[in-house]
């Protein structure tokens, strides 16, 4: 990862007395696959609108490649793609009348773009038909193209894959992954299906009612997500010890309350339970944990809730 | 901006709405004549401009409402303009943008509307004696201001709405009262308003009520009186940009601070 292209600090959405976004402070990196996730209402949306400057903060700072006036964003923004809720479209065009005249629009002087995006996006062969005989699918591919037009060096997506058959979804999460890979594109991309979501990204933002429960890369999400087995004894020191030296055991943590993870010889449970037994430390807790990153995020946000309430 | 244009420009020219309208004003203006009884022998360059000129009195500001109000409000309902604040257009190039759309589609297209089929019957039957040439061509250099001044109310009005269906029925209404209001002041208070509102200006620009009785090569005809008071053009010109600017100004601030639909 590189520098930071987006940081947003204490970011604030507010109607009348209600608060959409509120003290939001992130950053995100050149080079990341970044996942905003949260139910409907969350506010991803609304941040993705304030990022492309369709919806003026009530609170806060945003930077866009380092800038922060109002000119400044403007020109950032240039470098930047968005595709947010339904995809432009002009009904009664086609896909290479509406794509040409966003060329025109973005003052991209290759004409042959055009084609280049619709192949890339697989709608080459629409020919004459107008947008408004498009399916769904079709419209948020043509977003899609719309949003490389540019050749932007960051792409800011909502909910892209909406709509699309399981196919198509698979195509667009490739072609996402070889453009970040290939054209270093930096992805921001919100979602709710969080399935689709981990195949993808490399960070992850998770949100709810409009605040950030919590930024976590991939790596450490996977950690966090990872089946193992928590092990509470009456010498957790000594436990630690003993699976290490008798059964050879590496993966292992230690939590802030003393209590052990075990990340390996998951079906070992027997033998663990009479090592700890033999060696003098007495189990008191030993459960097999397993968290997907739905469960991941439905547990930190029902957390948040108990917190918060 | 000028990107912006070329490619509203690229967009306005796929209108079927904006042909249809052309079409239709200029199918209107052509056949008019003849709907008051004047045959085609009868017909010469400038009495067809004296009896188009008053029909554009009524047909300019409902052409340009609808020409103002499908290129700056159907782009909110399709999110044409959130792309381009997306894309990095700051808000002052896309409003200048459309502003200068509207009155450009709108001057040319009353331009051409007015002049081809002046220029054709004159080629065809000659000008005739019915009006001035050069006074004629001075008042309409004068009526491009208040047609000005129409457009950009229509631009407000579109900016303030954000929807191009709504701002054409919200235009006609407003354009219907304001006429009845001026007419009522006019006829109950003999209060004369020339100037202060753009639809009497235009009128008062457009339709030649004084006229005399020649004798011209045989045949008694009407000439009308077409020289402008230098007092009633001044005016036009001063009060349409004054006024055109302060609704460009009020629309503009309006679109800056509104977080987009």
């Amino acid at each position: 990862m590189g520098n930071t292209v987006i940081e947003v600090k204490k970011l604030e959405k507010q109607y009348g007395k209600q608060k959409v976004v509120q003290d939001l402070s992130f950053r995100i990196e050149e080079g990341m696959i970044c996942g905003l996730i949260g139910p409907n209402g969350a506010g991803k949306t609304t941040i993705m609108k304030m990022l492309g400057g369709l919806v003026l903060p009530t609170g806060g700072e945003m930077e866009l490649f380092g800038g922060s006036t109002e000119k400044e964003l403007a020109k950032a923004r240039s470098r930047i793609s968005f595709m947010i809720e339904t995809p432009y479209a002009k009904e009664k065009m086609t896909a290479r009348e509406n794509l040409e005249k966003q060329r025109i629009q973005k003052g991209i002087p290759d004409k042959k773009r055009v084609d280049e995006v619709l192949k890339l996006v697989g709608l080459e062969h629409t020919g004459k038909k107008f947008v408004k005989n498009f399916s769904l699918g079709m419209r948020q591919r043509l977003g899609i193209a719309n949003a490389l037009l540019s050749k932007p060096e960051i792409m800011i997506l909502d909910e892209p894959t909406n709509g699309l058959d399981p196919e198509g979804i698979v195509e667009i999460r490739e072609l996402l992954l070889k453009l970040n890979r290939q054209e270093h594109i930096t992805i921001l991309i919100s979602s709710h299906i969080l399935s689709e979501l981990s195949l993808l990204c490399t960070d992850y933002l998770f949100l709810q009612r409009g605040r950030l429960l919590q930024a976590v890369s991939e790596v450490e999400l996977r950690k966090l997500c990872k089946e193992y087995f928590h092990i509470h004894t009456d010498q957790d020191a000594l436990a630690v010890t003993v699976l290490q030296e008798k059964l050879g055991i590496k993966e292992i943590e230690v939590e802030e309350d003393g209590s052990i993870r075990l990340y390996e010889q998951l079906d070992n449970i027997r033998e663990i339970s009479r090592t700890l037994y033999e060696q003098g430390v007495i189990p008191l807790e030993l459960r097999v944990c397993e968290a997907n990153l739905e469960q991941y995020y439905m547990d930190m946000a029902g957390e948040q809730n108990v917190e918060h309430h | 901006m000028w990107n912006i244009i070329k490619a509203q420009n690229y967009q306005i020219k796929r209108d079927n709405v904006v042909w249809y309208g052309y079409v239709f004003a200029f199918i209107l203006l052509l056949l008019l004549p003849f709907s008051s009884g004047v045959t085609w022998k009868e017909l010469d360059g400038s009495g067809y401009a004296v009896m188009t000129m008053g029909e554009l009195t009524f047909l300019a500001p409902l052409l340009t409402l609808v020409l103002t109000t499908r290129i700056c409000g159907r782009d909110y309902s399709d999110k044409t303009i959130n792309y381009e604040v997306l894309a990095g257009h700051s808000r002052k190039e896309i409003y200048f943008a459309r502003v200068i759309l509207s009155l450009c589609w709108s001057v040319t297209g009353i331009v051409i509307l007015a002049l081809l089929p002046i220029l054709v019957i004159t080629i065809l039957k000659g000008w005739g004696h019915t009006a001035d040439a050069v006074n004629l061509s001075v008042r309409g250099f004068f009526v491009l201001f208040p047609i000005l001044r129409i457009v950009c109310v229509w631009v407000l009005l579109t900016f303030l709405v954000k929807n191009a269906g709504k701002a054409m029925v919200l235009g006609y209404m407003f354009y219907e009262v304001i006429m009845v209001v001026a007419l009522v002041l006019q006829e109950s208070f003999q209060m004369t308003f020339t100037i202060q509102f753009a639809f009497s200006n235009l009128a008062a620009l457009m339709e030649l009520k004084n006229f005399m009785l020649e004798y011209v090569d045989g045949s008694d005809i009407f000439v009308m009186e077409t020289a402008l008071k230098p007092s009633l053009a001044v005016q036009t010109a001063a009060v349409s940009l004054v006024a055109g600017a302060i609704c460009l100004a009020l629309g503009y601030l309006e679109f800056r601070r509104s977080d987009m639909p």
